[in-house]
């Protein structure tokens, strides 16, 4: 059907404004991928720096509840994306990697504190690598 | 299409600035486009606020694939 409505310049021109659109999404989609991937690797590092702070007041019971409550965040912020181009299987490895180091941030912080910002940068380094990982 | 081809979904809004049309230009050709089966149209809220997504079902990036081949083919002047 196409060569019945397009003759070689017109074809030349679709092909270009397709190629642009492509461009503007590939584009929206690494830009918006690496802010929510950077901005929750920023947030749950900053978290961790927190517990550091607040760890000789507050008992470790509640870092279960501090998880959970990062994750959530990390849901409702993903919903609330307006493009999702993150590959399902980059968002699950990276939660993964993130929530092993987070974990031993925590149980090793109780004993050794300068195991939180150490937490902290590996955690980030978790999301930024996902990052570099999407917009590449 | 080619647009959402690059991602998983997309906001209505967004696709209307990205390819600079008019919300109702738009809203035709999406209507148009899901009939034919080739997009898909996802209504929701981000809080109190009403949200369109819009992504490309496999039978549009079919549909795409091969109107992209024709126009090459076109371009380069073949005959196919």
């Amino acid at each position: 059907m196409t060569d019945d409505v397009f003759d070689k310049a017109q074809a030349r021109v679709a092909l270009d404004a397709a190629e642009q659109a492509r461009a503007a999404g590939h584009r929206a989609a690494g830009r918006w991928a690496r802010r929510y991937l950077l901005g929750f690797g920023a947030v749950s590092a900053g978290s961790v720096l927190a517990v550091w702070v607040i760890s000789a007041w507050v008992s470790s019971a509640w870092w279960g509840a501090w998880y959970g409550l990062l994750v959530a965040l990390f849901a409702v912020w993903l919903r609330r994306q307006p493009v999702r181009a993150i590959p399902r299987r980059v968002l699950v490895l990276t939660i993964l990697a993130w929530s092993v180091v987070f974990g031993l941030t925590m149980a090793v912080g109780v004993d050794y504190p300068a195991a939180y910002p150490i937490g902290a940068a590996a955690g980030f380094s978790v999301w930024a690598t996902a990052a570099w990982w999407v917009g590449r | 299409m080619a647009y959402l081809s690059e991602v998983d979904k997309a906001e209505f809004a967004l696709v209307r600035d990205a390819v600079e049309l008019t919300a109702a230009a738009l809203s035709k050709q999406v209507s148009t486009l899901e009939e034919a089966g080739y997009v898909t149209v996802e209504k929701g809220y981000v809080g109190k606020r009403p949200r369109t997504w819009l992504a490309l079902a496999p039978a549009g990036r079919d549909a795409m694939a091969r109107h992209l081949a024709a126009l090459r083919a076109i371009a380069d002047g073949q005959s196919r």
